[in-house]
């Protein structure tokens, strides 16, 4: 399957980012070599890492070791999946790096499905890659992990429909009014009609979501992977990580995608979405609030 | 588009199938648990997050000796840091998924490990759902729940009701090492 280049600036940002333009398709999936396969593994990695931190809400006792050295070791999960995120970076151990990544479930499998929504999607699409010899070149794994997110996008989608919440606008209006996020209320200048009804923005913004969910959600069990139909996933994802002010879930969203599409994530991609998923750990509208504080001190 | 549902060649292929499968009759189970209201649709898989206020479910603890009590915060970190099931089934309840559950017995164990000192004679805890109420504005709290523990001879014998449900029984009063084991 060919995938086309789109030539606007916002998409050439993209596309050095996520190497959209040197993307590849079906012919050279079985021959994954060299630095495509490196940004594959690199994706892997981040995708690993996003979930790293889920358990250490407490930041201040990851980095205040000088009271409190155990305190280090609390969540000690952070650690071998850091490990297993360096393995994988190396072709030699990328297929280990699953294998101790696997290991950090084990506490939480009794509960499984009570976990943290992106370990569970984290832990159902990269576990399986142990499955194959060579997850990097294996077209069963990627078509498992671009129909597992077709799936989870069709699911998001006939919930929504079968709440009702999202045609008529009401979740976003109460997330808008009502949420305790900052960064959700950073969008209450959208709608003048205050808390009571939705106004036609917020309704519209709602509808484009729940069947922007379904339209991605056929494309990729369809298997149309066109690099537009990415693009606008990707700016989707980052504008409700914003708006929900959670990026860790994006992150592995973003990551996961990077392997179903083949283009891998390129180190300084790596670096932005590595930051984003530590910046996560305070929230933008709390690091949004300081930063303002700082900004009106020293003004 | 789907050579290897078509068809799988090896292990890993089957395994794939297999496990869209699994994943397909799961999305499809979460919807119709959804609609009964018997889960947190926020919970499970993440299919139903950010489709309605996410209901908090939240437990409070009643003794013989102070009329509403929930363990402080200090309580709660302390238990966090064992890494221990109390404080994700019944504190925090950060992880309870099933809305109406029974407390599993390895819960009931633990929290009467870490609420000792307000057994006395035995515990009443509520489990207690705040749902975003879009007339009032208000997250009003409402009862699910009520579960009554006891301590004798080295059992707790517990009593409890879920959304009507009720269930009784006993179970051997471990030690926290044993729980964590």
């Amino acid at each position: 399957m060919t995938q086309n280049a789109v030539a606007s600036p916002a998409s050439s940002m993209l596309g050095s980012l996520f190497n959209l333009r040197g993307s590849s398709d079906a012919a050279d999936i079985a021959n994954m070599t060299g630095r495509k396969a490196l940004w594959l593994r690199i994706a892997m990695a981040v995708a690993m890492f996003s979930i790293s931190l889920e358990n250490n809400h407490d930041v201040g006792a990851i980095f205040n070791v000088g009271t409190r050295p155990l305190a280090l070791f609390e969540g000690q999960e952070t650690f071998v999946i850091l490990l297993a995120c360096c393995m994988c970076l190396h072709p030699k151990y990328t297929r280990m790096s699953i294998a101790v990544f696997a290991v950090t479930l084990i506490p939480y499998a009794p509960n499984f499905l009570g976990l943290a929504n992106h370990q569970i999607l984290g832990f159902w699409c990269i576990l399986p890659a142990l499955l194959v010899k060579d997850w990097v070149s294996s077209r069963s794994y990627a078509t498992y992990l671009r129909v597992t997110f077709g799936m989870v996008m069709l699911a998001a989608f006939a919930q929504k429909l079968v709440a009702g919440t999202y045609i008529d606008g009401s979740y976003l209006q109460f997330l808008v009014t009502n949420s305790t996020k900052t960064t959700a209320r950073w969008f209450e200048f959208v709608c003048s009609s205050g808390p009571a009804a939705p106004c036609l923005p917020i309704v519209v913004a709602s509808n484009f979501i729940l069947f922007w969910q379904a339209i991605v959600g056929v494309f990729l069990i369809i298997g149309w992977k066109n690099i537009g139909v990415l693009i606008i996933e990707i700016a989707f994802l980052i504008g409700a990580g914003v708006f929900a002010d959670e990026f860790n879930f994006q992150v592995l969203n973003i990551a996961l995608l990077a392997i179903v599409f083949r283009t891998g994530v390129p180190i300084i991609g790596a670096v932005i979405l590595v930051i984003v998923t530590i910046a996560d750990l305070w929230g933008l509208g709390a690091i949004g609030t300081q930063v303002a504080l700082i900004l009106r001190g020293a003004g | 588009m789907f050579n290897f549902i078509k068809r799988p060649r090896g292990f890993g292929a089957w395994a794939f199938v297999i496990l869209l499968a699994l994943h397909s009759l799961w999305v499809l189970n979460h919807l119709r648990l959804h609609a009964e209201r018997s889960i947190n649709p926020w919970k499970g898989g993440g299919y139903g997050m950010y489709t309605i206020p996410a209901p908090k479910q939240d437990w409070i603890v009643h003794s013989s000796a102070s009329a509403e009590m929930r363990p402080s915060a200090a309580n709660r970190k302390k238990r966090a840091s064992t890494g221990f099931l109390l404080e994700h089934h019944v504190l925090a309840n950060k992880n309870r998924w099933r809305r109406c559950a029974h407390l599993s017995h390895s819960s009931m164990a633990g929290f009467v490990q870490a609420n000792r000192k307000i057994l006395e004679p035995y515990i009443i805890v509520r489990a207690v759902e705040s749902v975003f109420d879009p007339s009032t504005r208000k997250h009003p709290r409402k009862q699910i729940g009520r579960v009554k523990l006891e301590v004798r001879d080295g059992y707790i014998y517990y009593v409890s009701r879920m959304c009507g449900e009720e269930k009784s029984g006993r179970t051997p009063l471990k030690s926290l090492k044993e729980l964590e084991g």
